[in-house]
C-alpha cells in the first residue's frame, strides 16, 4: 500500500509539473462555460432572427388593398415591370421568391430547399389560398348565399403548449458530453505520459529496480490517472452547472426546459462521473501500456476521444438508449447524466451504469496487472 | 553472495517480414560474486551483458537457471532481494521533473529507509558528491556530470549490499568517471559486492578482482585479470579479450 502511495505521489508530481498535462487537466473544462454561453447566444439569435425576418418577394403585378391586408407582415412585396428584372433580382439574392401573374394564374418561384425560400414560399401559398377564399366569399355574397353554411361548418383554434426546448436540451447534452470529453482527454494524456512516456524517457527501467511489485507500480499509476481525472471532473461539473444555471436564467431558449440542480441529482452525477473516470482511466492505461512511445500511444488513444461524441449524436437522433446499449460504457454514462440534469432520475439505469462500470473496471485492472508482468509490455 | 547458476535467456526476433526466430541472449551462464569483490562483466556489444545484469537485478526473468542472492531467489523473495541491490546503467534516465532532493527522498521511501534517517542521508550524500548547489533544481536542467552524480547518490541512499553497474562510466568525461570509480572502490572497502560491466579494459583491470568474459551470450572465461593475461600470454586485458574472442570464434 505504501509503495502505491509513493507511486501516486511521484506520478502526480510529474503530471502537475508538466505544463501540457496541467493544461489538459485544468484548462479543457474551461471551454465548457464558453461553449454553453456561446451556443445559448447563437441559438437565441437564431430563434429571434427567425421571428423577426422580413422576406422580400418579387411581383409583376400591383397588389390590391385587400391583398396587402392578407399578405403576411413578414413579406415585403417589391414590384417589377419586367420578368427579367425579377429573375435578375432573385439571382442577386435581393428577393427570396417571386410570383409571375398571367391573368388569373399565379406562378410562385422559390427554392424550397433554402431556409428563406421555403418560408417565403409558405407565406405566398398562404396568401394566395386566403385571397382565393376571399374572392369566393365575395362571389357568394353577391349571390346572397349564407357564408356560414359554406365556410363555418367547423371551428378550430391552436393553443401553444409549453414543452421541452430542443435548443436548451441540446446545450445541456453538449455540456455533459464536454465534461465527459474533458475527463477522457485528461485520462488519455496522463496515461500516455505515465506509461508510454516513461518507457520513452527510459525511467521505467529505473522504476523496475525498486523493491516494488509490478502490481503496485501499475496501480499507483492507475490511481494517479484517476485522481487527475477527478480533478478535471470536479472543475467540469462546477463550470457546467454554473454556466448552465446562468444560461438557463438569461436565455429564452431554455423556456420550458427542466434543469434539475437538486443536491441529490448533483451527488448522483458525481457518482456516475466518478465511475466513468475509473473506467476510462483503466481503458486508457491498458491501451497506452502497449505503446513504446508517447506518439504511438497518442495515436492509439485518439479514437476514444471521438467515441465520447457518439452518445450525443444518438440522443440528438432520438435513438432509444435501452436494452443492450445501456450496458455500453460512455454511452450509458452520458445519457444517464443528461437525463438526470433534465429531471429524469431513472434509478434502474443508474444502477445498470454503475454495476456495468464496476465490472469493466475490475476486468481492466486485472488485465493490466497481468500484462504489466510481461517483459514484452515493459521492454517491447 | 550472488550465485548465478546455469541461466539462459531466450528472445524472439523478427527475421524478414513475418518469420520469427528464437535466439539466446544468454546461455548457461554460471558464476558467483562474493562480498568485498568487484566482478567485471566484459564482452563486446551484443554479447548479452545488459540482459545478464538485468536478470540479476530482477528486471528480467531468466528462461532457465536460477539466481540466488544471499540464498534468496526472485520467485519467492523478489522484494527482499531488490532491497539489497542498487542498479545503475550508463544511460540511466532520471525523472526530469523532480529535483535531486525529491528523487533521493522518493528512492529512500521505496527502499523503506526509516523516515527519521532520510534527511540525514540526503544531506550526507549531497555533501559527498557536491550536490548542494543543485539539490533543489529540476534534474532536467542539470549537466550530464551533475545528473550522473544524482544517479550514483540514488544508488547509495539505501546503503545496498550489492551494486549492479552496467557501463556506468560510458560517455562520461574523466572527472565524472573518477567520481564513479572512487565510489566503487570505497564501497568495496565496506565489503560490498559489485558487478561491473564496462567497455574500458584498463578500467576493469584496475578495479576488478575477477572478470567474466562473455561472447555471443556464453561465458568464455572467469578468472582474475592477471590470470587471464598469463593464460593468454598478453600484457593487457584488451589483447587478452581479442585473443579469447578469436579462439571462441574459431571454435
Amino acid at each position: 500500500m505504501n509503495n502505491i502511495l509513493i507511486t501516486i505521489k511521484k506520478e502526480l508530481r510529474g503530471i502537475v509539473r508538466d505544463k501540457k498535462s496541467l493544461l489538459m487537466m485544468a484548462l479543457t473544462p474551461i471551454f465548457i462555460p464558453t461553449f454553453v454561453i456561446l451556443m445559448s447566444y447563437i441559438y437565441e439569435e437564431m430563434t429571434t432572427s427567425q421571428q423577426e425576418n422580413i422576406y422580400k418577394v418579387g411581383l409583376n403585378y400591383e397588389l390590391t388593398e385587400r391583398e396587402r391586408e392578407i399578405l403576411n407582415k413578414d413579406i415585403e412585396p417589391i414590384y417589377y415591370d419586367e420578368e427579367v428584372q425579377m429573375k435578375d433580382a432573385y439571382e442577386k439574392e435581393e428577393i427570396s421568391a417571386y410570383i409571375i401573374k398571367e391573368e388569373n394564374n399565379y406562378n410562385i418561384y422559390a427554392n424550397s430547399q433554402s431556409e428563406d425560400g421555403s418560408i417565403a414560399r409558405m407565406h405566398l401559398i398562404s396568401y394566395l389560398d386566403t385571397y382565393n377564399t376571399y374572392l369566393g366569399q365575395e362571389y357568394l355574397l353577391d349571390n346572397n348565399i349564407d357564408l356560414n353554411r359554406v365556410y363555418a361548418n367547423i371551428t378550430y383554434q391552436t393553443n401553444e403548449i409549453k414543452g421541452e426546448s430542443i435548443f436548451g436540451n441540446q446545450i445541456i447534452l453538449m455540456a455533459v458530453t464536454f465534461t465527459i470529453m474533458a475527463v477522457t482527454l485528461t485520462a488519455i494524456y496522463t496515461s500516455t505520459d505515465t506509461t508510454a512516456g516513461e518507457k520513452e524517457r527510459g525511467t521505467l527501467e529505473t522504476m523496475l529496480t525498486f523493491p516494488i511489485k509490478r502490481k503496485e507500480l501499475i496501480l499507483g499509476k492507475y490511481f494517479a490517472i484517476v485522481i487527475s481525472g477527478v480533478i478535471t471532473m470536479t472543475i467540469g461539473i462546477v463550470l457546467s452547472i454554473f454556466s448552465l444555471w446562468y444560461a438557463w436564467n438569461n436565455f429564452s431558449i431554455y423556456d420550458g426546459t427542466t434543469f434539475n440542480m437538486e443536491i441529490l441529482t448533483i451527488v448522483l452525477i458525481i457518482v456516475v462521473l466518478l465511475f466513468y473516470t475509473l473506467f476510462i482511466s483503466g481503458l486508457c492505461i491498458s491501451i497506452a501500456s502497449f505503446s513504446k512511445t508517447f506518439k504511438e500511444a497518442q495515436t492509439a488513444l485518439t479514437p476514444i476521444s471521438l467515441v465520447t461524441c457518439i452518445p450525443m449524436f444518438l440522443e440528438m437522433l432520438s435513438i432509444n438508449i435501452g436494452g443492450a446499449l445501456s450496458f455500453i460504457p460512455i454511452i450509458n454514462h452520458t445519457i444517464v447524466i443528461n437525463e438526470m440534469l433534465l429531471g429524469n432520475i431513472n434509478i434502474s439505469s443508474i444502477i445498470i451504469t454503475i454495476i456495468s462500470s464496476c465490472a469493466y473496471i475490475v476486468l481492466l485492472i486485472m488485465y493490466i496487472v497481468r500484462e504489466y508482468n510481461r517483459e514484452k509490455i515493459l521492454f517491447g | 553472495m550472488i550465485e548465478v547458476k546455469n541461466i539462459s535467456k531466450k528472445f524472439t526476433k523478427l527475421v524478414g517480414k513475418k518469420k520469427k526466430e528464437e535466439f539466446f541472449a544468454n546461455q548457461d551462464i554460471t558464476f558467483t560474486a562474493k562480498e568485498g569483490e568487484i566482478v567485471g562483466i566484459l564482452g563486446p556489444n551484443g554479447a548479452g551483458k545488459t540482459t545478464l545484469l538485468r536478470m540479476i537485478a530482477g528486471i528480467m526473468t531468466p528462461t532457465s537457471g536460477t539466481i540466488e542472492v544471499d540464498k534468496l531467489n526472485y520467485q519467492k523473495n523478489d522484494i527482499e532481494i531488490k532491497r539489497k541491490i542498487a542498479f545503475l546503467t550508463g544511460n540511466t534516465k532520471l525523472y526530469r521533473d523532480l529535483s535531486p532532493y525529491e528523487l533521493l527522498k522518493m528512492c529512500a521511501e521505496y527502499y523503506g529507509v526509516e523516515k527519521d534517517l532520510i534527511e540525514d542521508k540526503i544531506n550526507k550524500l549531497s555533501n559527498k558528491f557536491g550536490m548542494n548547489s543543485f539539490l533543489y533544481q529540476r534534474i532536467g536542467s542539470l549537466s550530464t556530470g551533475q545528473t550522473q552524480k544524482v544517479a550514483i547518490a540514488r544508488c547509495l541512499i539505501h546503503d545496498p549490499k550489492y551494486y549492479i553497474l552496467d557501463e556506468p562510466t560510458s560517455g562520461l568525461d574523466i572527472i565524472s568517471s573518477k567520481v564513479i570509480l572512487d565510489t566503487i572502490k570505497e564501497e568495496k572497502k565496506k565489503n560490498k559486492c559489485i558487478l561491473y560491466s564496462t567497455h574500458y579494459m584498463e578500467e576493469a583491470a584496475s578495479i576488478c578482482d575477477k572478470v567474466v568474459f562473455i561472447n555471443k551470450g556464453k561465458v568464455i572465461i572467469i578468472a582474475k585479470p592477471d590470470t587471464i593475461k598469463e593464460n593468454t600470454k598478453t600484457n593487457n586485458l584488451r589483447d587478452a579479450f581479442f585473443s579469447l574472442i578469436e579462439g571462441d570464434n574459431n571454435e
